[in-house]
């Protein structure tokens, strides 16, 4: 099931916390999407390594949705309509 | 639950690298505002007076120039996605090259003594164009064109050109070259350093800092793509003037396309923040609106025909100064938050929590930062019509400034450091406030 998180009225570092406490919270099953307004490459790095695997789509230079998943789902996001970048 | 093991910290260089520039740069900004305020009869009288020389070495070699060096190693991996190959330790040596660089080429310029000039000019050199290939190479091999990454480019390149035409000015000094129009190919070095290498990089930093840490809307992409080129279009012409000896409506043409554009960008930004999305009293976005302020006065100061010692003091102190002080209270609490929480993702130290931006430099010292530093630039800016005791004591508050700002900084890294051991410790209890 798919959890929605918009972060894209907060200022830093505020869509990062968001971002880790939802995935702390996320139950087993689910995988997150988030609205973000930049590009948030810093978060990357700890995806990665927390084996999460995430896909970016930009809608415009102010405006990104990512969607987060555990890698134990595979390499595919879970959502099949989710456009790929 | 999260699988952290193996968080490595592999795009983010260590915090201490950057830490190690900014906290160099205020000593630099003392020493420039203890020369002013001992000086002070003849210090702002020309801008070629061997203490005005030193004093802008100073502030743009040893203050700015560093801190801009610091932030750009930090805020390449948060805003293009790449980092420098520039280690903890290439760093530490290339603050020390870079600081003895400056103090030696301040002291040459002072002192009038050719042989530091031309030490601290190599020495200065030497790491600031290692600096910029090291830069280059890292954005190069970036994916993604973003604009960002464009503007930084152009501004690192800026700074080449910068050190390329003042290692000229330091051989026609020191007797070896023969620049005829001495004065044009200083106004080339200076105007590649302040709109170049400066100018770009706050507006390149500008243009993404100012909408991720006050919501403000962000700059168009034409704007963004436009500005830099548009401003090294008119630098590349500049050395015309020189070559044409002789022809001064070159010269004033591009000096107003330039200021021109600058102002252009100052107003944008003051429009941009005030459209911001969730308006509240922060000491840090004063500094962005008194540098931008600075800008439009130091044009408007130049359309006048007024001193050329007030253009410098407004485009120095009042421009570059102020926007690098407010970039270093957004990033350093910013890294240094950031850099904890991915070691305490890492540590799993769920236990422990973690302080705001604002435990790291609260507003209240921000605001004092702001309120010495303004009435530095006021009192040195009516000293360039005023002069003796006036520019003492803006000299003063400068050298206040300085120590006020390095402390806030040291206080920073310390408090870092402290919970960093915290996490790295077995105590659970800690409550971090």
């Amino acid at each position: 099931m798919e959890r929605q998180l918009d972060v894209s009225e907060l200022e830093a570092p505020e869509p990062l916390e968001r971002i880790l406490d939802a995935l702390a919270d996320l139950p087993d099953q689910d995988w997150l999407k988030v609205h973000h307004r930049r590009d948030p490459h810093p978060l990357y790095g700890m995806l990665r390594n927390m084996d999460y695997h995430w896909r970016t789509v930009s809608h415009g230079p102010d405006s990104f949705d990512i969607l987060i998943w555990p890698a134990s789902f595979g390499p595919q996001p879970p959502d099949a309509d989710t456009p790929s970048c | 639950m999260l699988n952290t093991a193996g968080l490595d910290l592999a795009n983010t260089p260590p915090i201490g690298l950057s830490l190690r520039f900014f906290l160099a740069a205020p000593l630099f900004a003392l020493a420039a505002g203890v020369l002013l305020a001992t000086g002070a009869e003849t210090a702002l009288l020309s801008r070629w007076t061997p203490t005005a020389l030193a004093t802008t070495h100073l502030l743009l070699l040893g203050f700015i120039t560093p801190i801009m060096c610091g932030a750009l190693l930090q805020i390449l991996p948060v805003l293009v996605g790449v980092r420098s190959t520039v280690t903890a330790q290439a760093g530490a040596a290339m603050v020390i090259m870079l600081g003895l660089g400056a103090a030696l080429l301040s002291s040459g310029l002072g002192l009038g003594h050719n042989g530091l000039l031309l030490a601290g000019a190599v020495l200065a050199a030497a790491v600031l164009l290692a600096f910029v290939f090291n830069i280059v190479y890292a954005l190069f091999a970036s994916p993604g064109s973003s604009p960002v990454r464009w503007t930084l480019t152009l501004a690192v390149s800026a700074l080449a050109v910068t050190v390329m035409f003042g290692l000229l000015l330091v051989g026609s000094r020191s007797g070896w070259l023969n620049l005829a129009a001495g004065k044009a190919w200083t106004d080339i070095h200076l105007a590649w350093g302040l709109a170049g290498w400066m100018g770009l990089l706050l507006a390149g930093i500008a243009g993404e800092l100012i909408p991720m840490f006050y919501l403000s809307p962000p700059p168009p992409t034409w704007l963004k793509r436009g500005l830099p080129m548009a401003i090294i279009g008119l630098l590349v012409l500049w050395p015309m003037t020189a070559l044409l000896s002789g022809n001064g409506l070159l010269s004033v043409a591009i000096t107003m396309g330039i200021l021109l554009l600058l102002g252009g960008f100052a107003v944008t930004s003051f429009v941009s923040q005030w459209r911001r999305r969730r308006p509240r009293h922060d000491p840090s976005l004063g500094f962005w609106w008194l540098g931008q302020s600075a800008i439009l006065m130091a044009a408007a100061a130049w359309l006048l025909d007024e001193p050329e010692t007030l253009i410098g003091v407004l485009a120095i102190i009042g421009s570059g100064m102020s926007f690098t002080t407010g970039t270093l209270f957004k990033i350093v609490p910013f890294l240094s938050w950031y850099h904890l929480q991915t070691c305490k993702v890492k540590l799993r130290r769920t236990d422990i929590k973690l302080p705001t931006m604002q435990g790291f430099i609260g507003d209240r010292i921000a605001g004092w930062q702001l309120a010495i530093h303004s009435s530095a630039l006021l009192f040195l800016s009516l000293g360039t019509w005023l002069q003796t005791p006036t520019i003492r004591v803006g000299g003063l508050l400068l050298a206040g400034s300085a120590l006020l700002l390095w402390f806030s900084l040291a206080r920073a890294w310390w408090r870092y450091r402290r919970i960093r051991r915290q996490l790295l410790s077995g105590n659970t209890k800690a409550a971090i406030r």
